[in-house]
């Protein structure tokens, strides 16, 4: 099923730690560090909070889009390692932010495939209410990963993206967004636990599904693969980028990738591979991106998304 | 000439020693253990992280998935073969 919104993306702005670890300085397996493809990290302080990291980012990008927060209708925050259980991270963001009270603010509990779900759901509401947006996405994986977990650990960094979204009623982003919650054990957390991942599982899930599910979207949506600039996917590890990939066999197409700066940022990395990418190439205008993302649940999903020349991005270390 | 059979059979082999070179280099253990009865689960270089690593090579290698289920279930390199063979079929 294609879904469709009526919304632009104006601006993404990501936000890291700023303590940076390598994963070489820790003594993990440099055969597994050059497999995953992941040497620098970031990883939260135990006292940084996302919703400080997502307040500062949303009052960078409001003041470079010259928004008022008054302006914003919807705040969605995607995460699944928020500051409390209670309320959600959205509902403190309103007050930090100081939005409207009637502003829609909730959050929704997705990881790595969270970005086209989030730009779906909030580009659907902006359609009813015409307006502003921000979409928060990301986690501090650390607080959920064990530490001695060798395996999971090197994989995973901390960092959120904002997005800021506008409805524009000739603006026509196209959705495909699955879910196969049989596959629920392949990345689970406990309450109160630590992350526990099956690495075959998401592998062969990736592969298997992912390249699959592209060609899918790009047939329904009859776009041309020549026309496609750039595809984001998620950045979960050097094998499954470099195995979808190669499944695809997209040869005209751009595949850009952080993990070797950033490893996996769950829902921000598709976000903060998109800031990092026109931070080095000059945009141009009307760049159509395929973004895709996947894991826990399983689910995944992809949007079709076209920049303009005037994307505001940036990269902010706290 | 060799009748098309024993070459054919000879070609196999050949792809299955290959094979197993192959897996054993990039699993990181020694060459003397490339054999079809080799336990590769005994190896104390075995892991979580290797199974996976077996898995990404044989997709990079030869264009094969091996699912997560098979892998649990292979103990020998000539286990992995085997699947590998069946499943590009």
């Amino acid at each position: 099923m294609i879904l469709q919104s009526s919304s632009r993306i104006c601006g993404i702005e990501s936000i890291l730690p700023k303590d940076q670890v390598l994963n070489e300085d820790m003594g993990y397996d440099q055969n597994w560090i050059d497999r995953i493809g992941i040497n620098s990290r970031y990883i939260a302080q135990s006292s940084d909070r996302i919703d400080h990291f997502a307040r500062l980012a949303s009052v960078n990008l409001c003041n470079r889009l010259s928004w008022s927060v008054t302006d914003i209708d919807v705040c969605v925050v995607i995460s699944q390692t928020p500051d409390s259980q209670l309320p959600g991270t959205a509902i403190h963001l309103q007050h930090l932010l100081g939005l409207r009270e009637d502003a829609i603010c909730f959050d929704i509990n997705l990881g790595c495939s969270g970005y086209p779900y989030g730009l779906y759901v909030v580009g659907s509401l902006l359609e009813k209410t015409k307006g502003k947006g921000l979409l928060i996405t990301g986690d501090f994986s650390s607080r959920i990963i064990d530490p001695s977990d060798a395996a999971t650990l090197p994989i995973f960094s901390d960092g959120i993206a904002v997005t800021a979204l506008s409805y524009e009623a000739e603006s026509s982003t196209m959705f495909s967004l699955h879910t196969n919650g049989q596959g629920s054990k392949a990345i689970h957390c406990p309450y109160q636990g630590a992350l526990a991942m099956d690495g075959m599982a998401i592998f062969s899930f990736a592969l298997a599904q992912i390249p699959l599910h592209m060609n899918k979207f790009a047939e329904e949506t009859a776009i041309e693969l020549s026309d496609i600039d750039q595809v984001f996917l998620h950045q979960a590890n050097k094998m499954i980028s470099e195995g979808i990939i190669r499944r695809l066999d997209w040869p005209q197409a751009s595949f850009p990738t952080t993990l070797m700066k950033y490893g996996n940022t769950s829902s921000a990395s598709i976000p903060i591979t998109i800031c990092d990418h026109y931070t080095n190439v000059e945009k141009a205008s009307k760049q159509l991106a395929l973004l895709t993302g996947f894991g826990v649940g399983l689910s995944w999903g992809s949007a079709l998304v076209q920049f303009d020349k005037d994307l505001l991005t940036n990269t902010a270390f706290q | 000439m060799l009748p098309f059979f024993v070459g054919f059979y000879l070609w196999t082999m050949i792809s299955e020693k290959e094979f197993y070179k192959h897996l054993i280099q990039e699993l990181g253990m020694e060459l003397n253990d490339a054999e079809r009865d080799f336990n590769f689960r005994s190896s104390s270089l075995w892991s979580s992280m290797l199974a996976l690593v077996t898995i990404a090579s044989i997709d990079a290698q030869y264009g094969v998935l091996v699912s997560s289920s098979q892998m649990k279930q292979a103990q020998t390199l000539g286990d992995l073969f085997e699947i590998v063979v069946q499943n590009q079929g």
